[in-house]
């Protein structure tokens, strides 16, 4: 008796977890219409599998990410097919006119046909042309053939195939981005910095290929991240979410650490926090962000600390906060902005 | 009896879809998880509902619930897919005739840190190889055969330490529940004496 509870119970487990043939799920739905004792079972399993399900949502879903990709779809949305017989009736309709075109048109759609195949047959076979990507001015966000979403900074570029291959999706970047890659264990997503790779399936993190030190830095923020130089495949980095791999694109050595840095992503979302930073700190990150060139004049104020959170501000704002906290001046020079003061309030 | 809290469709600006996105986003993934059964799946399914409501937002009928509008069409979207793969008959008997109906609570947390906590504890206490299997398959979303190789076991392995793993969360899990469901039940009776 206890085998059969036993191999129950493993039915249960395996319908749960979306594992059963639909022969063996009439099996389990005729053992459970035996007796109220088989339903009760079924029902305390079901229970738990959902507060499993539950954790795992609450561990895998990300509202903000979720909302961006939505917002991205919203906002450019697919473009909607033109009716095929508004073209072909057009104003004439069935009169004599068209009748005189007629012969012309099969001519015309034959050819059209034959074009069309022979295209698509180069177009099937090839991957297709690459498309580049560059970022301007601002900050740049487009979408992927295969629904991934790029965010670049200003002066990053991105080569991509029009169309991707069948095993990989292979993408090359050059300066900073935010990736929000979508989901596809079949094929996953490689992006190349020189001679440095990074693999994912589908997560969302921060790659900048030119940070100081001739570094390529990756900053995750979901997911799983894999990350290694091309020569050595073998030799593997993975991250978790709110780790940072920095990779030297001359000794293609890869560290790994916690990110301290709260604002990596500043440049994207205008969202900077400071928490006890020190005025050169703050002067560092401002120039990142907003592309300015602000310099510090005193060393009197140079290590004076500041706690503030910025929300989409102009850097005038920040300025002005910065100014009124610390009481120091800023001036407007013809190289940049210059801040200068006699000591810390 | 209350009226549902309606949101007026006329005045559906991204602001409010984005309210109502946000509180309604995770419990409609469970919803639709529970007939997909797969993660990745049921959150496209979300998602395509949450455009098509954008999209038309100007013509769906007002007097219905936008809820109501959202977890039908999820549903539906759900039996399609099973009807593409193939998996029709399966699962729907089961869940549908057998059990209660399927509904969906709007919460954006959708269970208590408590809980969430004893979930951990249960989890750790796994001995090491079903542990394994049990997170690759309920957090790592891997189908039975996929975690098959990547551990170089057989799937009949997967099988034995995955029920293994349930048996040990409903014992862990269960007294907790019982508690739960039981305080559940005593509030929803006073909520109905006092309308």
């Amino acid at each position: 008796m206890e085998n059969l509870k036993e191999y129950y119970i493993d039915l249960i487990t395996r319908h749960l977890a979306g594992e059963l043939s639909p022969e063996e799920v009439q099996d389990l739905a005729d053992w459970i219409s035996l007796y109220p004792e088989n339903l009760k079972l079924y029902e305390d399993y079901s229970k738990i599998w959902d507060t499993i399900v539950k954790d795992q949502i609450e561990k895998n879903v990300n509202l903000d990410e979720e909302w961006e990709r939505i917002l991205f779809k919203i906002r450019n949305p697919k473009p909607a097919m033109v009716s095929r017989e508004k073209i072909l009736t057009g104003k004439f309709g069935r009169s004599s006119v068209t009748k005189i075109f007629m012969p012309f048109l099969k001519i015309a759609a034959v050819f059209l046909i034959l074009v069309l195949a022979s295209l698509s047959i180069y177009f099937l076979t090839a991957t297709g042309k690459e498309k580049t990507l560059l970022a301007t001015d601002d900050c740049l966000e487009k979408g992927l053939p295969d629904g991934t979403i790029i965010t670049m900074n200003s002066g990053s570029k991105l080569v991509y195939p029009e169309k991707f291959g069948k095993h990989e999706r292979k993408v090359k970047l050059s300066g900073e981005a935010y990736f929000n890659v979508h989901r596809d264990s079949k094929k996953p997503f490689v992006i190349s910095a020189d001679d440095i790779r990074i693999k994912v399936l589908g997560t969302s993190f921060y790659v900048n290929t030119k940070a100081s030190g001739e570094n390529v830095e990756v900053v995750l923020t979901t997911g799983k991240l894999a990350i290694f130089c091309k020569n050595r495949p073998s030799e593997i980095m993975t991250l978790h979410p709110g780790e940072k791999a920095i990779v030297n694109k001359k000794t293609e050595i890869i560290i790994k650490k916690q990110n301290d840095d709260l604002n990596y992503m500043s440049w994207k979302n205008k969202k900077i926090v400071f928490y006890n930073n020190t005025l050169n700190d703050i002067i560092t990150t401002l120039n990142r962000v907003y592309h300015s060139d602000i310099v510090v004049r005193n060393n009197a104020i140079s290590n004076c600390r500041l706690t503030a959170t910025f929300n989409n501000q102009t850097l005038e704002s920040v300025l002005n906060v910065i100014k009124t906290t610390l009481d120091i001046q800023v001036k407007q020079t013809e190289t940049g902005i210059e801040l200068c003061g006699d000591g810390c309030r | 009896m209350e009226k549902n809290p309606l949101i007026p469709l006329v005045a559906l600006d991204e602001h409010s879809f984005e309210q109502l996105f946000r509180s309604e986003y995770k419990g409609l993934c469970f919803f639709a998880i529970r007939y997909v059964r797969d993660m990745e799946t049921a959150k496209e399914i979300v998602q395509d509902t949450f455009i098509s409501l954008w999209e038309k937002r100007d013509s769906i009928d007002m007097e219905k619930s936008v809820k109501s509008y959202l977890s039908t069409s999820i549903k539906n979207k759900c039996y399609n897919h099973l009807r593409n793969n193939k998996k029709f008959n399966s699962d729907l008997i089961l869940d549908d005739v057998l059990c209660e109906k399927v509904s969906f609570e709007s919460n954006d947390k959708l269970i208590e840190n408590e809980l969430k906590a004893r979930i951990s504890t249960a989890i750790d206490e796994l001995p090491e190889k079903c542990r394994e299997v049990f997170l690759l398959s309920r957090y790592e979303n891997m189908k039975y055969h996929e975690i098959a190789i990547k551990l170089q076991i057989s799937v009949k392995t997967v099988d034995t330490q995955m029920s293994k793993a349930l048996q040990h969360m409903r014992l862990k899990l269960s007294d907790y529940m019982t508690l739960v469901f039981i305080i559940v039940c005593i509030f929803s009776v006073v909520n109905k004496i006092m309308k």
